[in-house]
Formats: C-alpha cells, structure tokens, sequence
C-alpha cells in the first residue's frame, strides 16, 4: 500500500519538474520581438481582411501605391510618385523600379492594374468574399503607359474627386497568385511565416526591401483572448509590445516597461437613435449632451490623458479636424435639467442602452454615464448584447435607442463622416439633415484644398449644433514598450508599424 | 441531537449566518450607494470609511459586494426552486415508471448534459433577453437534468423495497405511493443536490458575467465583479478578493450544512479516542481487574488453551457515560474442549467471542486479560492477547486462533474469487509458497470439507455459491493454517435444517481430527446440545449457569435456564386452532405456473427460470395452512401470487375474500419515514375514512397488537424486530382481510420475541375469524402452529 | 437485441442534439456573412456573401447538406478561419484530449491516494481538516482557480509562463509541461469531489461483514482497504468517474480562455461569437458522441455490475 502513495508522489513532482526546465534559448543576430494583439485575424487575403485588428497587422506584409506616415500623410511606397490631375478626374502614378515582391517576383504594372481591380471589385471574374472598397466604384478605367523606360499607371474616374488618394493604399499583390490567404506574399518590410489560428502570426525580416529595412529578424504576434490574458502574459515579460493597454494595467507595469501614450484614430459616442421618442427632439439630445461630464469620463478611464471631442472627427485628422466644436456643450446640468423642462421631460426619462459586450472599455463607460445621467433625472439602463447581434440588431437593423461604439476610417475625412449622410445605410443613427448633406457633396468634389477644409469643418459644426449623437472622446492609445526597445510609432490611422522598431543603444 | 454540535455544521451555520446578515444589511441600507462612481476615490485601499476598498470607477465594494451578494443568493435559490420542482417530477415520474419515457428522459437528460453550455445559456438569453430574471430562467432551465438524473436513481433504488409492495397491496394509487410514500425517502439525498444545485447556479451565474451574459451592470453580482477585477489583482486585487471571500462563504456554508445530512460528513467521533476513554471509564469503575493477579498466578503452565478472565466489554454513546454489555465474564478452554455458549441476543455471547479475536466493532472497547496459551515444536506460548498491539495481533489471528461468522451470504467479499479469499489465509509466517502449492493446499481443505467440484469453486465469486457452500468455505479457510482455537459465532442460523445438520457433523469430524478446541455460540439449544460437552449460559452480560451438557439440559439450576429450555420447546398453537372439516372451501390454486423471463404480451418468451410449475393448492376458512420449504423455493413468488402483486401466468386462482401480506424483513417492509399511527391510519386514509374514524381504529389496533398507547407517535426507526412486525400485522388486518398470507413472518426474530409474535399470531385468528397462509424454512414452528402442513 | 436498442438510442440522442443546435443557430440574430464582413461592407456585399454561403436556403434545406456532408466524412469549412473545419481539428483537438487526459491523471493519482487516508483515519483530526479543506476547494469557481495558479505558480514563482502555450506539434515536452497548470485548475475541484465520494464509498463499505472476516484472517488495515475495499467502492465509483471525464471533456472552456490554450473550448467561444456554424456544429457532435456514449456505456455497467452483486 504504501508504494502506492510513493508513486503517486513521484509521478506528481516529475511533472511539476519537467516543467523547470523551460527557459528559452535567444538566438543570435538581432532577435525577435513579441507584440502582444486581443483580436485574431479574420483573413490574411488584405482584400478581405476587414477587421482594424487585422489591417494593422497586415501593414507591415503588404503595400499599396502610396501608404499613410507617421503625421497621417501619404508617402510614395510601390509608386515612387504619383500626380493628380487639375480637374482631378485623373491619377498618374510612377512605379518604383527594382520592387520585388517576397516571392521574389518584380512587380509590374500588370499586378498594380489587377490589384487595384480587385479592390475595386472590377475584375470580370469577382472573387466572394472580397468586399469592394465603395469609394472606387467611381474609377471608369485603369491604363498603363511607358514613358522612357519607366512604368506608369493612370487611373481614370468618373467625377472629380480629389480625395481618392486616401484609399489608394490597397495592397499591391502579384497577378493571379490565388492562396493569399494561406501564404500571403506582399512586398512590406516584413516576410510571411506562419499563422495559427487564435494563438500566433509570425513574419522575418525581408532583406531586400527597397526602403528603410526592419531592425528584428523575426515579429510574433501573440493573440490572446481578452486585454485580461494578454495581461498575463505581459506580467510573465512573456510580450515585449502590447497597445490597447488600459490605464490602470500600464500602472502595475511601471517597473520592466515604458509606457508610450498617443491617441486612438477612434471617434467614441453615445449614439442616439434620432428616429426614436424622445432623441428625435433636439432639445432632449442636448440636454443629455450638456449633462455629460466629458472631463470625469477622460480623468476615470484614462487617467486624464486622450482628446475630448464635439462632433464626428478625432484630432489624427489635422488639418480637416474643427476643434471648435469640442465647447458647443460645456458641463451644465441646470441647463440640461432646463432643456429637459422645455422637451416636457420635468422628471426626467428612462432609456436602454445597447453596449457591445467585448469591448469592457465602452461597457466602463456606459456604466459612468449611468450615475451621471443619474444626477439629472435620466435613467440609462444598460443591455450588454454579444458583437454579432449588435451587427444584425443595431448597425444594420437600426432597432435600438442609443449604443456606445468607436468609430474609425480611412486617412480619408470623407470616410468618416459618411455616417451621417441622409439615407445611407451606415448612417445606423437615422440622422437627417439636408444641409449636412449639401455641404458633405460639396466638400467631396472641390479639388480646391482650402475650401474642402473650410466646408467639412462647417459639416462638423452643424453636427454639433444638432447635437446628432453625444461626441465623446478619442480615447487615449498606451502602448507598453518593454526597456531596451524604442521607436515605437503612434499612426493617425489603424497600423502597427513593427518596422520601426530599434533596441535601445547602450549609454 | 448529536447532528448540531458537530464542529462542521457549526462553521457551516456561521459562514451562511455572515452572508446572510451581508446581504440583509445591504437591503436595509447600503452605506454608499453601489453606482455612484467617483474619480477621486479611483482603487482606494480598504480604510476605516471603505473597509473593502473601492474600485475602478471609484465604487465602495463592500456595498456591491452586499448587493452583489444578495442577487447571486436570489439566482441560487430561485434556481433550486424551478430547476428543482420540475427536475425532482421528471426525476420521480421516470423513475418510477420506467419503460419508454423513462429511456426518452434519460436520452433528453443526457444531450442537454452534452449541449455546450455557453450556447444553451446564449439561446436562452437571447429568448428571454439578459438580466436578473432570465438569468434565473436559464440556469434553472440547466440544472433540471442534473437533479433529474440523481432523483431518478434514488428512485429506482427505492421501487423493490417491500415497503412500496406493501403499499401497492393496501390500495394505494401509484402517484400516491410515488408522492407520498416513497418521495419522504429520499429527502436526505434531495437536500444534498439541491444544495449542490445552489452552489452551482451561483457558480455558474459568475461564469456566465466572464461572458457578458449574467447580470446587467451597472447592477453588481458577485460574478460579474470577479470577471472584471481579473486585471487589477496587482493594482487594486481587494476589488477580487473580497468578492471572492464572500462567495466562497456562501458556497461553503451551504456545502457544509448539506454534509452534515448528507451523512458523510467528518465529524463522527473520532473512534480510536472513543475506545481509549471507554477504556479509562472501565478502569476506574473497576480498579481491581487491571490484570496483575493473573500474572502471579499463571506463572506455571496452563493447561487452558484459551484463558479468558474479568472480561468486561462496553459501547460508547452520545452521552458522556459507555454503555456496558458484559459485566466481568471469566472462563477457561481446554484444548480439544467443545464450549457452547448459550442466552438470547443482546445477552453479550456474540461480542464477547469477538473481543477474544480483537473483531469489536469501532466505538466497542473492553478490559480483562484474554491469553492463548499453546504448545509447538518451539515450545511453550503464552499470547496476552488484552494488552493490544496491532502488530502482534495479526500474526497470530487466522494462525493459531480463527473464526466463522453467522451470515455466510455476507461474510465473503462479493468482488474477489475464492481462491484469492482463501489463499490470504496461507501469508502467515515467513515461508513464501508456490501458486502450486498454495492451489494443492486450498483444493485438500477443500476436500475436506467434502465440497468436489473444487477447481470451478476456487475460480468462482461468492454469488455463484449456494449458503451451504458458502459455510463450508469459511470453515476450510478457517482451519487452514490448524488454529489451536475455532470460535464459531451462530454458524448454522441462517441455514436451512438440512445443511445444519451437515455442518455440525463437519465441525465434529474436524475438531476430532485436529484436537481444535471450539467455541460454539448459539442461541439453538438442541444444536449446543448435540454438539458441546460444556455450556455457559449467559444473561444480560454475566454467565449465569455452567457445567456439562447433559446436566445443564436435564435439570436446569437457575431459573433463567429454565425459562429459556420452555421456550425453545415453545407451546404448541395449533390445538387451540382446530377447524370444522365442512368449512367453506375459500382459497383454490389449480395448474399455476409461475416462471421469470421476458415476456412478450401474456405468452412467457423464454424461461429464463422456472419457479411453479402446476401448482395446486385449496385452503378451508379458519385454516392455518404451513407450507415449509428451502429458500429459493418459489414460496414468495407464491405469496405474491396469491395477495395479487404478481399476476398468474399460467392457470386459475379463485379467492373469496380480500387478502393482506406480511412481509418477512420487518426493517424493509415499513415505510421509515413515517410514524406508527400514520402506518395503521394509511390502509383507511386510503379508503377515504374520515380522521376521527381513522384515529380510533388505529388506536384500537395499536391496543390489539400489544403495543403501549404512546408508541403510536414514535417513528418506525426507534421500534425493535419484534415490535415493528407486530406493526406490520396490525397494518395488514386493518383493511379486514379475511386471509392473511404470512411470508417467514418470524424466522428473522429471536427465539423469545418469536415466541410473543406466534401467540400474538393465533389470539389474532381467532378473534378476526381469519384463515393464515403461513410460509416459512423452519418445521420445527410449523409443527407446532400450522392445521396443517405441505412440505416442498 | 439489447445492446442494439441502446446503440440506436445513444444515435437519435446525437441527432436530436446536433439539429438541438442547428435550431439554435436559426433564433439568433446576426449570421456568419454579417459578423465577417463587419461595418466596412455595404448591404449589397453581405447580401452576396449570404448567398455565396447558403445562409438564405430554407433551415431544413441546410441541415440536409450538413448533414450530407458529415456523412460523406466532410464536416464543412469555417467562415471565421476560412479553412476546413476537419483542419482546426487536427491543430485542437489533441491539446484538448491532452488537458482533459492530464487532468484526469491528477485527478486519479491525488484522489485515490488522499480518499484511501481518510477512509483509514476516519473522524480524526486529519480527516475533520480534510474533508473541510475538499470543501473549500469545490467552493471556488473554476476560473478564479485558474487566475489565481496563473499569478501565484506563473508570475510568482516562475513555474510556468502564464499565456505561453506551446501547441502539441511544436513539442510534446514543452506542452505537457505548460498544460499541467491549467490541467491543476480543472482538476484541484473535482480531486475534492472524488476524494469525497470515495471517502463514503470505502466507509461504507468498511462496515461490511466481510471486512471483518478479512481482519479475523489477520490482515492489516491498510491491506484491507488496498485489495478489500478499494475494489468495491471503485465499483460504485465507476458512475461518478463517468460524470467527471464528460464533465472535463465538455466543461474545460473558461480553463483554456485562461490560460490561453488553443483547445476546442476557446474554439467554440470563439465561434458561437463569430456564428460560425460548421466548427459549432462539428464540436457539438464531438462532445455529444463522448458524453452520450460515455453514459451509455456507465449504465451498462452499473446493470451488469448490479448482477454479480
């Protein structure tokens, strides 16, 4: 009997042993670098990818003619440069020489003509699942010329629009190559390796990338389940980049990493369904605006830090964004309470809010709103639905009466305002306003820069003065940054630029 | 009362006691409102104004936390509710009828167990939508299948109970005998799983916030506030722990408390400190019989083989002071003396036999000195078996003293072969035996015990053996290894007279070929007779007489003994009980088959085995008709047949009258749960009696069967053998039968309560003009109570 | 016969089950094309993608063609991986056999051990503590248990690296090593539970009439218990143990999200989130052939061991 109980213990401390031995070995030349992501890609093809989560990731696989910077430019990447006609109904790009894709192949224009094709859902035979980029739809013709010994691709349009650059970024892939979503080949700074599904995407560094190479030889990205698991990990030093961090994470994390703090390309609101009693008054609507307290928000979730925001565009815009509308609705309960008088609502209303459950940060949020709506006689109950049914119920079937939800764009301030245009399907909070639509068209066809900046800045005060829906915040970015690696950049739009990235040099 | 002071029901009590209090101060009134958010207070340390500290949002944790509480204590116990109402009906209902809904339960049962919970809990909620009440809906939906299947077999257990056959037999209804008779039974084990079903939905209910599902914020459960504490447990890990704290304390509570009806909770007494306070007890009762004079005197060789003296044995009880069974015995065994021990149960023969061997159950202890003293080839041994060593005491039990048991159908492990049973007896001493020579060794003691066929008996298991064989067994095991000592305890009670009279012929020849000396406990006096040239008579735990055999039977001294020799004769019934020839012919069997097999529609399929075959059998009014056979004879079946709980597969039975049963175990053929007055009531209650009625009747049959007016309040459990059974005649007449079929009504008592129950039995046939149907293994009381008498 | 019945029995509750399933699928809103196209695509694109899948056919008319595929040994592609279902499997399903095998190890080699001291010592110090302890232990909910070794064994004493999962093709060592924690998390309450079953099991067995004729043989406790009791009371046993592996089996889902193991559990989160019909209705199938047939197989013992009773 009692050797039973011998080898029973045996048995136990073994395995607990074999476990010890763990350590992992570095390797030489310049090692690898783990970044930490929350959520899996949905497809390794660029041109089904839809998911911000995946695009992000991809940036460092694949290129389009011109790519976003660093201050949300576009830089010449496969073009080496690229003209747009004075009557903007043309576009004439220069394609780089000697750009090779991983696979080896040089690229030519005949790939740049299918790529964009594809992204423009033109080729005769259009793939499923490749969901056509709206905006080109206006493109009427993609030609290539030789002009002495270089390559150019001119892209015709229907109507001037002198903002299609901003999506002009779509990869660029070799013609007819068809397992892109197994074996994806691009020409980005960083070569395709593996991917298993829910737990690792890994890329090397690719050597004979025309512009400024990658310092590491090898990226994993190590997805986990929630920001609560990648927690994990990162307290284990399991991770060595991790973004999204909350506030109160990149605090118990002050010793092994540098926190680096930037602002999300996100546009974070309390939607308001206008179609529905009682947030079709405007009254109502900026009751609740004027009795949200945007600072206590800003100070509870992000410690401060982030960008309070008035109407429908977040800061990483620049030049297009009005920051004017941040005052419109300063913290004013009596006034609220007042306007709340004049709708009828003396003592106050009771309303549900639909919060997608997998995101805790708006669930966090909501939960805020709920004590401060208290304080002035509204009664927001909240109801956590899964991110599917949010899709069906309230993106695409419009029932619900408010939601909080981000929402992001391409480098195009035409992208995301869209939302609010009269009748459109994305426009989920049934917004109607004809002079926001007059000045939304106009603003998308002058070819004059300076006037499209003065008419999308007054769109945005009229969003404001309807107070259309409760203009949060652009939440604040925490990346942490494990010591001994710097050059970690914020991008204005959704891309994690790994290529950048340099040990620390030693004082 | 023993159940409340135990040390786990206490901490179970307190720790449910504190979350309670928790959640009903939290109802009163919070001490800060559990929504209000505050930046400033952004995870504060627990402090005197928040003594659990406060959260991410600035929230005071312990007023969540008592909110958090109280919602997760509602989902738990509504949970139980709904889960546990329609899961105990389907239970039960499937259960109890069996058959094709019974299989297609089972079949729902067991994909619902395989349906991912997650998507059962999505579905439900996306029916009902989230929120407290659907969250109740959902997991009280989720754990109907758990208490189904457990209420099931508990059930199944319960259906071939005599005590649902007797019920059937007085007319109960069968949602009557499910709902009211047998459901009361199983409430111990219906506590057990709805408690684990509270902890469960609770459990569950934090496993489905992890997900989102469960309980909308910003309303707080206990689950909720766990999921989203996870990564602040270096930041802030009150905003965990303390959440954390209070659901284990309410989880364990409830665990706690469930235990301890559960029954296998720790806290019996610990029995080894038990027996050494019964120990400490006896000593100081009785300083002198600390054993020290013996040594003076024994110093030269005993010619005793076992020396037994001042023995006095005791139990522990609830109370502080042991129980005391035998009262200082003393005696002596020569070698190849035969030694019968004689007196009623309860009188300390069985437990002092045990205590010679160290066998006392675990709260028995005992003082006295006990030495086997024998003579080998190594010379002269004196054991001193009383000062117990655990160590020293194995080597010599089975070696140079051994034993056999009453109950040989449960005195041989049920899961082991024979061969593997016996050969353990052969580990003594130090030399290691080949298989060979362990199997020629088994298969020659074997012979001995004239069992042939010896090959198929060592490769089978126990239940393949009849009684008999079983007997002869114990004894070739027992005198494996020559023992100088044989206690045989009751070794031929549970047999049938044939295999009685083979058994002691067997004891003989092997106590004349060994010279072992016997001890023979029996509470037969014929059996001692034939066997024991001494016998001790013993009463209430003293040796009242002793001396030869012949003498002791022939003129008895004390007048116990004598007593005891007249009851064993016991007074002949059957002349008071004479019938009229002419009597009306009422009970007329002809060509009855009987058989157990499947059956498809009336025709028998296949016999699996036969038990009547063309039986016949008339019975007179007035008649006590014996019918004697071995057991396994078909007589209960018969029984069956003629009070209408089996029918007839073959032939007819006219039966004029009605007929009542009494059942031969009086510990199964009553219902436990239920009170004296409740029993006798229920035959009536049955037949819509009104309760004045009912009450005097029963109190008027409790008169009838001998039973004290108080005992009608006191539950069957607190009754003894003889009194239950007296019980269950009075229950049987009370639906007036006419005949009554009395199946081994009283071969399970003692020779003296038989006694009381065979007067009972004939002062009731003539009172209510009966006619007894009276089926039992034992002639000797047929022929003395039976008219008259059938032999199988 | 008999054995026949129960056979096509244990089939119909796996075809109740898997269209159980399919039913479910049809009540909740959003569908596969919905959830992986997003907010980016117009209604046009989700249109044809709902096409492209299948996802307007009538209910029926799906279910046939699921199951025509099953048949056929295809079980369907995932619209979440965009790879055959049969693919996820192959990379899944023996991390999470591994993680319920080596849960059910530890669950063995602590409980038998522990269950046979306390039948021995019953009532004593040791016991009382014990049985309280087990107590405890059942009281915690399984993912705290998780969070709780990851912190204290993975942070705190660097046994394992929380989050670091290693798949079973890149290394069994490695992966048994790191799956031994989140195996602890599953098992330590259901070790508590078995030691307590086992516990009444041996006690009451202990009070069997055999036992004492097994000591009047003059052999010791702890052999009793060893080849006397253990025998009969893992007969009994034999029930509960069923009920613990189809638990591990189905159950392990909030241990794997923990630790982050790449095993059916998180898939089917994963995938019930995304609609992701095929994988759920393959995982459906997966753990109801295992949990029903694992119960019919227990009732046919627990009949046939009822005989030689």
């Amino acid at each position: 009997m009692k050797k039973y109980i011998l080898m029973a213990l045996l048995v136990t401390v073994s395995a607990a042993a074999l476990c010890g031995c763990k350590g992992n070995t570095k390797k030489s030349g310049n090692g690898s670098v783990t970044v930490g992501i929350t959520q899996d890609l949905d497809s390794l093809d660029p041109h089904k990818a839809v998911a911000a989560g995946t695009k992000e990731v991809l940036y460092n696989v694949y290129e389009g003619l011109v790519k976003p910077d660093q201050n949300g430019n576009l830089v010449p990447a496969v073009a080496e440069d690229y003209q747009i006609s004075t009557d903007g109904k043309e576009y004439t790009f220069k394609l780089r020489k000697g750009v090779k894709f991983h696979n080896g192949k040089e690229v030519t224009a005949e790939d740049v003509i299918y790529s964009l094709k594809r992204c423009a859902g033109m080729l005769e035979t259009p793939e499923a699942g490749v969901n056509a980029v709206a905006a080109l739809s206006i493109i009427s013709d993609i030609v290539t010329e030789q002009k002495d010994g270089t390559e150019y691709v001119i892209i015709r349009l229907k109507e001037a629009n002198t903002e299609l650059i901003g999506y002009l970024t779509c990869s660029i892939v070799p013609k007819d190559y068809t397992d892109l979503a197994t074996k994806p080949v691009g020409t980005g700074p960083f070569r395709f390796v593996s991917y298993t599904p829910m737990k690792s995407f890994v890329m090397e560094k690719n050597n004979d990338y025309y512009g400024e190479k990658a310092y590491y030889d090898k990226v994993t990205f190590s997805i986990s389940e929630s920001t609560d698991a990648a927690f994990l990990k990162l307290q284990a030093g399991e991770i060595d980049v991790f973004p999204y961090l909350t506030v109160d994470q990149a605090e118990q994390l002050k010793g092994t990493y540098n926190i680096e703090v930037g602002e999300m390309s996100l546009v974070q609101g309390l939607f308001l369904n206008n179609k529905v009693k009682p947030f079709d008054d405007i009254r109502v609507r900026q009751a609740i605006n004027y009795a949200v307290n945007k600072d206590e928000i800003l100070q509870m979730l992000n410690g401060g830090k982030g960008k309070k925001i008035g109407s429908g565009v977040f800061a990483g815009f620049k030049s297009y964004y009005n920051d004017a509308c941040t005052d419109t609705y300063t913290y004013d309960p009596e006034k609220a309470k007042q306007l709340l008088k004049e709708a009828g609502y003396e003592n106050g209303f009771s309303f549900t809010c639909s919060v997608p459950s997998n995101y805790a940060y708006h669930v966090q949020t909501a939960e805020i709103l709920v004590s401060q709506l208290a304080k002035v006689g509204i009664k927001m109950n909240i109801q956590l639905i899964e991110w599917a049914s949010w899709l069906s119920d309230v993106y695409k079937g419009h029932n619900f009466e408010s939601t909080i939800i981000g929402l992001d764009s391409q480098l195009a301030p035409s992208d995301i305002l869209k939302y609010y245009i009269g009748g459109s399907a994305k426009n989920f909070i049934n917004y109607e306003s004809s002079r926001y639509d007059e000045l939304y068209s106009k603003a998308m066809s002058t070819t004059d820069v300076s006037e499209k900046k003065e008419l999308y800045s007054l769109a945005q005060q009229c969003l404001a003065d309807d107070a259309a829906s409760v203009f949060l915040q652009s939440p604040s970015l925490m990346v942490a940054v494990k010591k001994g690696i710097t050059g970690y950049k914020f991008y204005p739009v959704y891309v994690q630029d790994m290529a950048s990235l340099r040990p620390e040099e030693k004082k | 009362m023993k159940k409340y002071r135990s040390f786990n029901f206490i901490c179970g009590g307190v720790f449910l006691g504190l979350t309670v209090l928790l959640v009903l101060w939290g109802m009163i009134h919070t001490p800060y409102d559990p929504t209000a958010i505050n930046a400033a207070l952004k995870n504060h340390a627990p402090t005197l104004a928040h003594p659990f500290g406060t959260d991410q949002l600035g929230r005071d944790v312990l007023s969540r936390v008592m909110i958090g509480a109280g919602t997760s204590f509602l989902i738990g116990a509504a949970t139980i509710v709904i889960g546990g109402i329609v899961g105990t009906l389907i239970g039960a209902l499937a259960g109890f009828f069996g058959g094709l809904f019974d299989t297609i339960v089972m079949r729902i049962n067991d994909s619902l167990l395989a349906f991912p919970g997650i998507l059962l809990a999505l579905v439900l909620v996306c029916i009902f939508g989230t929120g407290e009440k659907n969250v109740i809906l959902a997991l009280g939906i989720l754990f109907i299948p758990s208490i189904a299947r457990v209420v099931r077999s508990e059930i199944k257990k319960q259906v071939p109970m005599d005590y649902v056959a007797n019920a059937k037999l007085l007319g109960a209804g069968k949602m009557r005998i499910l709902f009211v008779h047998i459901l009361p039974n199983i409430r111990a084990t219906l506590l057990v799983t709805m408690a684990v079903g509270f902890n469960n939905a609770v459990l569950a209910e934090a496993g489905l916030s992890y997900l989102g599902l469960g309980v909308q914020p910003p309303k707080a459960s206990l689950g909720r506030m766990l999921s989203e504490g996870q990564s602040y447990l270096r930041l802030s890990p009150w905003t965990v722990l303390f959440p954390g704290l209070v659901l284990a304390l309410c989880v364990l509570g409830v665990t706690l408390i469930s235990d301890v009806y559960s029954g296998n909770s720790a806290d019996t007494e610990d029995p080894v400190k038990a027996r050494r306070k019964i120990r400490r007890i006896l000593h100081e009762r009785y300083p002198e019989t600390d054993g020290s004079d013996s040594k003076g005197e024994g110093s030269g060789k005993e010619d005793a083989v076992l020396t037994v003296k001042d023995l006095r044995i005791a139990f522990a009880t609830d109370t502080n002071e042991p129980n005391e069974v035998v009262h200082g015995i003393s005696f002596q065994l020569k070698p190849g003396e035969k030694l019968g021990i004689v007196g009623e149960s309860g009188s300390g023969k069985s437990v002092t036999a045990l205590s010679v061997m160290h066998l006392l159950p675990e709260k028995g202890a005992a003082i006295g000195d006990i030495s086997v003293t024998y003579e080998d080839e190594a010379g002269y041994h004196k054991v001193d078996m009383s000062h117990y060593n655990a160590k020293e005491m194995q080597r010599y039990r089975g070696a140079e003293i051994a034993m056999v048991f009453q109950e040989p159908m449960s005195s041989l492990n049920p899961s082991m072969k024979i061969r593997r049973q016996m050969a353990e007896m052969l580990t003594h001493g130090e030399q290691k035996r080949t298989r060979e020579e362990i199997k020629a060794r088994l298969t020659e003691a074997l012979l001995e015990v004239d069992l042939q066929d010896t090959d198929r008996i060592l490769a089978s298991y126990p239940s393949k053996l009849s009684g008999g064989q079983r007997q002869r067994i114990m004894i070739a095991m027992a005198m494996l290894n020559h023992p100088k000592v044989l206690i045989c305890d009751e070794p031929t009670t549970a047999l049938d007279a044939e295999t009685q009279e083979q058994i002691l012929a067997l004891l003989e020849r092997l106590q004349k070929k060994y010279q072992t000396a016997i001890l023979f406990i029996s509470h037969d006096l014929s059996i001692v007779k034939r066997l024991c040239d001494r016998v001790m008579v013993f009463h209430n735990g003293l040796v009242v007489e002793e001396g030869k055999a012949d003498e002791i039977f022939e003129h008895p001294k004390e007048a116990y003994m004598k007593q005891l020799i007249a009851a064993s004769e016991g007074a002949n019934y059957a002349k008071g009980m004479e019938v009229p020839k002419d009597s009306e012919e009422i009970v007329k069997v002809s060509h009855l088959h009987m058989a157990f097999g499947r059956l498809r529609g009336r025709k028998p399929l296949n016999y699996r085995t036969k038990v009547l075959e063309n039986y016949n059998l008339t019975v007179r009014r007035g008649e006590v008709y014996g019918i004697v056979g071995r057991s396994g004879s078909g007589k209960s079946t018969l029984a069956k047949c003629l009070c209408g709980l089996l029918r007839p597969l073959v032939g007819t039975m006219e039966i004029k009258g009605k007929v009542g049963m009494v059942f031969q175990d009086p510990y199964g053929s009553l219902n436990p749960s239920k009170s004296v007055l409740w029993l006798l009531e229920e035959p009536l209650r049955i037949r819509k009696v009104p309760k004045e009625e009912r009450i005097a009747k029963a109190k008027e049959m409790l008169l009838a069967i001998g039973l004290p007016e108080d005992y009608g309040e006191r539950k069957i459990t607190e009754l003894s053998g003889g009194q239950r059974q007296r019980v269950a005649i009075g229950m049987a007449l009370m639906s007036q039968p006419e005949i009554l079929v009395l199946d081994e009504p009283v071969s399970a008592l003692d020779v003296t309560v038989q006694e009381q129950i065979l007067a009972l039995l004939a002062q009731l046939h003539d009172r209510y003009h009966l006619t007894y149907i009276f089926i039992t293994h034992d002639r000797a009381v047929m022929n003395r109570f039976a008219t008259n008498v059938e032999i199988w | 016969m008999k054995a026949a019945r129960k056979i096509l029995s244990m089939a119909a509750a796996v075809v109740v089950l898997s269209f159980a399933t399919f039913m479910a699928f049809a009540i909740l809103p959003g569908d596969a094309a919905q959830t992986k196209l997003g907010t980016e695509a117009t209604p046009e694109q989700v249109e044809a993608l709902r096409e492209e899948m299948g996802l307007n056919d009538n209910v029926f008319v799906r279910y046939g063609r699921w199951i025509g595929g099953v048949l056929h040994g295809n079980l369907g592609t995932s619209s979440r991986f965009n790879c055959p279902v049969s693919d996820l499997f192959r990379q899944m399903l023996p991390n999470t056999l591994l993680l319920a095998g080596l849960a059910f190890v530890i669950i063995l080699v602590l409980s038998f051990p522990l269950g046979m001291l306390y039948a021995r010592y019953p009532g004593s110090i040791g016991d009382r503590a014990g049985v309280f302890a087990n107590q405890t232990f059942m009281a915690i909910p399984g993912f705290f248990l998780g969070i709780i070794i990851s912190v204290v064994l993975g942070i705190g004493l660097k046994l394992f690296i929380p989050g670091a999962f290693v798949s079973y093709d890149e290394g069994l060592g490695p992966c048994l090593s790191y799956l031994f924690f989140p195996a602890l998390s599953i098992a330590i309450p259901k070790v508590a539970m078995t030691v307590r079953f086992l516990r009444s099991a041996l006690l009451t067995e202990k009070q069997k009439e055999y036992v004492r004729t097994a000591r009047s043989k003059g052999l010791g406790e702890w052999e009793i218990i060893g080849k006397h009791l253990l025998p009969n009371a893992l007969a009994a046993s034999v029930t509960f143990l069923g009920v613990i592996v189809s638990e591990i089996v189905a159950g392990s889902i909030v241990i794997e999200q923990v630790f982050g193991v790449n095993g059916l559990g998180r898939l089917l989160v994963v995938c019930v989130a995304n609609r992701d019909f095929d994988v759920v209705q393959a995982l459906v199938l997966y753990i109801g052939i295992i949990v029903i047939v694992l119960n019919g197989v227990i009732e046919t013992l627990v009949q046939k061991g009822g005989d030689n009773e």
